[in-house]
């Protein structure tokens, strides 16, 4: 009621001029409006709120912290060992997931509603391995489970597949289903422990190229690291894997037709 | 300092996370809004920098890499909880916490404060991940718009929408000015009804 311009146009406005990047009409516009006004002090307030650091963790527990996450280097290899290895597994799992992306669509599309239901509720992490899995039994000739078994430690790979994404809510309910019971492409494909997908999930989204179409996205680990998996198809009908580690957002992919 | 604990030298390392670690937590603790997550999301945040610390080729800035990192373990942390945006943990703990800070931040003059500590925390819960992230790496850590697009990898005209609407849903869940010429009078609840919430 106090306020002519459009709400987006005030919040831009008021955010230049808590900023104090406002030009001198904008402010003056302020000086003029007291609603306007208001709103700029209140949001200053709220600003200077947010700049206080909130309350510092106890002493103990930042050494307890510090020195587990320090302990961190001493399980792992060293760093130029670490390397390959994870770059062996990694190309493992481009295997897995290049003939699984050819098999999965297929097998997902095949899976009814109910079934998606029915393993949205569970959440806790469960091993394709002692689940039944008598919907992928086309999948126990999957070709992959010979160089798989040659190139990864077992029980060092899990990974989840998560179909192909129609529509947001579609994709979701297929991904928390696909999670919790993935199509077995091998005996090394378990599901991801306490695998969840959030709407808002868009991390490391920004290196999948803009214009490519997203068509499946799925989330695994390596040796107990979390991975990002997305697919995407291009015009030309190529499909790329990304295989991301999710902290620095490093990509391996694989383009094939 | 840096080469030398990317050269895996213990001190180095040690001290690096010291550096860094008050403001993991504060990362943490404003996306999460609770303690417990917080702690978790920082352990997490401290392990994964120490992991992928052989791997910081320094194309950006150590800290913006520390704050990626940071604030990917705290939105982890609420994904992996569950929890949905509305949704505040309130143990006694979060709420001494937030007593301890409240007392802070009124000590300078409580009535033109338009909301306390606990309200803050609420209304950022409030905050889609997409707009809260941004909104506690400009306010709270004063990272430029570029820097912000580089930690959340998300171009900077985004960021600065995302703030802009941030601010403006944070001021609509949080006690609003008064509409009309009396700008200066808030609608804040006042002490007793804080108060009455700590039992």
């Amino acid at each position: 009621m106090t306020e002519p311009t459009p709400p987006l146009d005030v919040d831009a406005l008021v955010d230049a001029l808590v900023e104090d990047t406002a030009s001198p009409g904008e402010r003056e516009r302020m000086a003029n409006d007291p609603a306007l006004c208001a709103r700029v002090e209140h949001t200053r307030g709220l600003r200077a709120q947010l700049a206080e650091p909130p309350p510092e963790l106890d002493p103990a527990i930042v050494n307890r912290m510090i020195s587990t996450a320090l302990s961190a280097t001493d399980a792992g290899a060293e760093p130029t060992r670490a390397a390959p290895t994870r770059w062996l597994v990694a190309a493992a799992l481009v295997l897995i997931v290049a003939l699984g992306a050819v098999t999965v669509p297929r097998l997902a599309a095949n899976r009814t509603s109910s079934n998606t239901a029915s393993s949205v509720a569970s959440t806790t992490g469960t091993d394709a391995a002692s689940a039944p899995s008598g919907a992928d039994a086309g999948t126990e000739s999957d070709p992959t489970a010979g160089p798989l078994e040659a190139t990864a430690p077992a029980s060092a790979t899990t990974m989840a597949f998560l179909g192909e994404a129609p529509a947001d809510e579609v994709l979701l309910d297929r991904a928390r289903a696909l999670l919790t019971n993935p199509p077995a492409f091998s005996d090394r494909a378990t599901a991801a422990a306490g695998a969840s997908v959030a709407p808002t999930d868009e991390r490391c989204r920004s290196v999948v190229p803009t214009g490519a179409i997203l068509t499946i996205i799925g989330s695994g680990s390596v040796q107990g690291e979390e991975r990002i998996i997305f697919v995407t198809a291009t015009a030309g009908e190529a499909e790329t894997i990304w295989i991301i580690e999710p902290t620095a957002c490093t990509v391996t992919r694989q383009t094939f037709r | 300092m840096l080469a030398a604990a990317q050269r895996g030298e213990r001190d180095a390392l040690e001290a690096l996370l010291r550096h860094q670690q008050p403001a993991i937590h504060a990362v943490c603790r404003r996306i999460t809004g609770n303690d417990t997550d917080a702690a978790d999301a920082t352990q997490d945040a401290l392990i994964a920098i120490v992991k992928g610390l052989p791997r910081f080729d320094g194309r950006s800035a150590f800290s913006t890499w520390v704050y990626r990192v940071a604030t990917n373990a705290a939105l982890d942390e609420v994904r992996r909880r569950g929890r949905r945006p509305v949704a505040v943990v309130d143990t006694e703990s979060d709420r001494a916490s937030a007593a301890r800070h409240r007392a802070n931040a009124l000590g300078d003059d409580p009535a033109n404060r338009v909301s306390d500590c606990v309200d803050l925390d609420r209304a950022l819960q409030q905050l889609p991940l997409d707009f809260r992230a941004p909104v506690v790496l400009r306010d709270l850590l004063g990272l430029d718009y570029a820097e912000i697009a580089s930690v959340l990898g998300i171009p900077a005209g985004t960021v600065r929408s995302r703030i802009s609407r941030g601010r403006a849903a944070l001021a609509r869940a949080l006690p609003q000015p008064i509409e009309g010429p009396a700008a200066g009078n808030w609608t804040r609840p006042t002490d007793v009804e804080e108060a009455n919430h700590h039992d």
